[in-house]
């Protein structure tokens, strides 16, 4: 995988010197405390740990960085646990080479990208979460994604491309991929604030 | 009876003295008169008379100014009463058929003139039938006051009292006879209605004053005891139906009786009406205290409180009954049957066993319903947990049918292709190059994808084409937007489609494998693709504005793909067309619906 991503990068435009990988967690903490970086791509299959893990102290630390997910096509709860934990998008290693650097070039110009299996797991979860809010009716829990954020997702579900959709919905094509990376974020920010919810209610938090 | 007055001795008679006359006699007789006590029953002096008897009774009334009070308990059977040569009464019939005035006190007050100082006479002329007791019955004589008294309650026990049960009796017999009527199983409630219509009629005779409808004395007296008859059978039935027993002889042998002693009854002579009506009135009264004692018996065996109930009521009747069998039998003097009381006590009992009963089985209907609803719920419990497994089963059903669903697509999407891949290296000349073992593994790895993208949208309803073709669809459209190709989606039709899963996929394949086509090779700049399900046929159009085919196919690029294209849609029964209009590449694929 790791020379793999070495070729796409290369073909992207970076050369190696601004490349650094590392083979587990730890290390990837090390290098992490060493230098900044402009974007990271986490693996969550990594050997000695969640990855997701990773991926939420990396978003801790610098909310603004853009990190990937390197993810199979089977673990679609691990992409969408991902996102919820700060991730920017992802990618998927059964894809071809082309399409993983699209994915990258994507994220890397500002939007986000998505699948629609992601978008139908995503309207599951608003689904479920509404339930849940109104169950427990936090007043400080932001609301849910809005109804074009929505409606985006669901035209996601049905096959349509980002071109598509800015023709059918009347925007161009960067509001478009904007509005997706909003609702990462807001997924995101839904989790935590959810988490640290259900944390005070259960008295771990102060 | 005699009430002592306060005011000093009451007058008493000096002399009653009767004699006999003929039914036509208007004046009493001068001689032949004898001595006599009352009350008086002639029938003992002059055996066998049926006829006139006059009574004579003389008092002295010192003072005529004090008004005395007279009472005549009854004569026997009907007759007329004078004083002083002044009719006081006189009944309606003197003759055949006789009025019945046998149980019928009367009063009077007499004053002067009526009233003579010295000697007073009252005569008393009594019409009678030798059979039935005939005679005179206590004459009182005394102050108004206390005569008056006696008088009222004479009256009302022999006649108001009398009134009163046979009200009661009535109604009664026709309450439980309409219960019968409606609940024919309680066979009980029938005999006693029976029973007590038929003591309506009996104890009718108490108070009736006239033999209607029957036209003589005898016959009326002959009826009078058949009714006793049926009376006795009925309360032996009842006995036998409330202690739940059948006794098929003895029942048909007491009817047998009945029907006997009723027509011995009809049949019997004058002068042997009163033996008959002995052993017609014995006979019954032996059943009926034998089923009395046969109902204490089932009481005390069952100890039911309705049953103990009616058993003290019935003991009761037992004594009155064995009382008015000694009055009739003369052991006992005395005229007033006591039965009627019974009837009294008789109400009240079953008054009480109906409301036991009627309680009784509303709890049972509480405590029933209380069962029923405890067993509704068990039962409902039970359905639930039933219900619940079975939906678990189908659960568990649908998921292993899911995983065999997988299983299938992978061997007809995959597996097909990897088998004639295999057979294709097996059977190729020795050098073959490597684009061409990659392009083999890259084709594994595109129907690879197919079914994976069909899996991840895998849900527990059936999934339309349209559904299946989404994460297609997107994924070719972010292919052609990187490449700056303007693809336009034109779908109709196939939000209903539900193609088997095998035909899903060579149908996703082929769409994939036309696209993948103009994203290659074609450079254009726009395309169309028009999927269109209608109820004979579905249509795939791919449309392009690129360099299109000119060379021959089999040595392009596009080559193996096209190849594969056709494979797929022989397979599927369809035609494969490749044309170009109007400088636009057009690929149709027409697959006709097979009807199952």
């Amino acid at each position: 995988m790791q020379l793999r991503l070495h070729g796409i990068l290369g073909i992207l435009g970076y050369d190696d010197e601004a490349l650094s990988f590392t083979a587990s967690i730890a290390d990837a903490n090390a290098l992490m405390a060493r230098q900044p970086f402009a974007m990271v791509l986490v693996d969550v299959g990594l050997p000695d740990g969640n990855g997701i893990d990773l991926i939420r102290a990396l978003h801790a630390v610098d909310a603004a960085l853009p990190i990937l997910v390197i993810s199979t096509w089977s673990t679609e709860q691990t992409i969408v646990s991902a996102l919820q934990a700060g991730a920017t998008g992802y990618m998927l290693k059964e894809r071809d080479d082309f399409e993983i650097g699209l994915s990258i070039r994507s994220v890397l110009r500002g939007g986000a990208p998505i699948d629609p299996f992601v978008a139908k797991h995503i309207l599951q979860l608003i689904d479920t979460g509404t339930g849940k809010t109104q169950q427990h009716a936090p007043p400080t829990l932001r609301s849910p994604l809005s109804k074009r954020e929505i409606e985006i997702l669901e035209l996601v579900s049905k096959g349509l491309a980002n071109l598509e959709i800015s023709d059918l919905l009347s925007l161009s094509r960067s509001t478009v991929e904007c509005h997706i990376k909003n609702i990462y974020k807001k997924l995101a920010v839904n989790s935590r604030t959810q988490a640290i919810f259900e944390a005070r209610a259960h008295g771990l938090l102060p | 009876m005699a009430f002592s007055s306060p005011n000093g001795p009451s007058p008493s008679f000096q002399r009653i003295e009767a004699v006999r006359a003929d039914w036509n006699a208007q004046t009493p007789p001068a001689t032949g008169w004898t001595s006599v006590t009352l009350p008086d029953d002639w029938s003992l002096r002059w055996p066998g008379f049926d006829g006139v008897v006059w009574y004579r009774l003389t008092w002295e009334q010192a003072d005529a100014t004090v008004p005395v009070g007279l009472m005549m308990d009854y004569l026997n059977m009907a007759g007329t009463v004078s004083l002083n040569g002044v009719q006081l009464n006189r009944d309606l019939s003197l003759t055949e058929p006789l009025t019945r005035a046998w149980n019928t006190p009367r009063y009077w007050q007499a004053a002067s003139p009526l009233l003579k100082a010295g000697q007073n006479v009252l005569f008393i002329r009594v019409s009678g039938l030798a059979a039935y007791q005939p005679g005179l019955g206590p004459v009182k004589l005394g102050m108004p006051a206390d005569i008056s008294a006696q008088y009222t309650y004479e009256y009302w026990l022999r006649h108001d009292l009398q009134i009163f049960s046979l009200a009661v009796s009535v109604t009664l017999g026709c309450f439980f006879l309409a219960l019968w009527m409606l609940r024919r199983r309680e066979a009980e409630f029938g005999w006693f209605g029976l029973m007590s219509l038929t003591w309506c009629l009996y104890a009718s005779n108490q108070i009736k004053a006239s033999t209607w409808p029957f036209g003589s004395t005898d016959a009326w007296q002959a009826a009078v005891s058949i009714m006793f008859l049926l009376y006795s059978a009925c309360f032996t039935m009842f006995v036998l139906r409330s202690g739940q027993r059948r006794y098929r002889r003895l029942e048909f042998g007491i009817w047998g009786m009945v029907v006997a002693g009723a027509i011995a009854m009809c049949l019997s002579p004058h002068d042997r009406m009163q033996e008959t009506r002995a052993l017609l009135a014995l006979i019954p009264v032996m059943t009926y205290i034998a089923s009395g004692l046969l109902f204490l018996y089932f009481a005390w065996r069952h100890r039911g409180i309705d049953q103990l109930i009616l058993a003290a009521c019935i003991a009761a009747t037992l004594v009155f009954c064995i009382h008015d069998l000694l009055v009739f039998v003369k052991l006992l003097d005395s005229n007033i049957y006591y039965s009627a009381f019974a009837s009294q006590i008789q109400t009240v009992s079953m008054a009480l066993v109906l409301g036991w009963r009627f309680v009784a089985n509303l709890s049972r209907i509480e405590r029933f319903n209380d069962e029923l609803h405890v067993t509704v719920e068990t039962a409902k419990k039970e359905l639930a947990q039933t219900l619940k497994r079975q939906h678990e089963l189908e659960v568990v059903n649908v998921r292993l049918g899911e995983r065999l669903n997988l299983a299938h697509d992978l061997h007809d999407g995959l597996g097909g292709t990897l088998v004639s891949s295999i057979a294709t290296l097996e059977h190729a000349p020795e050098s073959i190059p490597s684009s061409r073992f990659l392009t083999i593994l890259k084709e594994l790895r595109d129907d690879l994808r197919i079914i994976i993208d069909t899996a991840s949208s895998y849900q527990l309803a059936e999934t339309s084409l349209a559904e299946m073709l989404a994460p297609l669809r997107h994924r070719l459209g972010v292919l052609f937007e990187s490449q700056n190709i303007v693809c336009r989606w034109q779908l109709s039709g196939i939000e209903d489609s539900h193609l088997p899963t095998a035909q899903s996929l060579d149908i996703m394949r082929i769409l994939q494998e036309g696209l993948t086509n103009v994203l290659k090779h074609s450079r254009a700049s726009s395309a169309h693709v028009e999927l269109r399900d209608d109820a004979s046929e579905l249509v795939l159009t791919i449309r392009d504005n690129g360099v299109g085919f000119g060379l021959p196919l089999q040595e392009s690029k596009a080559g193996t793909g096209m190849k594969s294209m056709q494979l797929r849609t022989s397979r599927l029964g369809g035609t494969f067309e490749m044309q170009r209009i109007d400088g636009e590449t057009v690929l149709r694929i027409a697959l006709p619906h097979r009807h199952t």
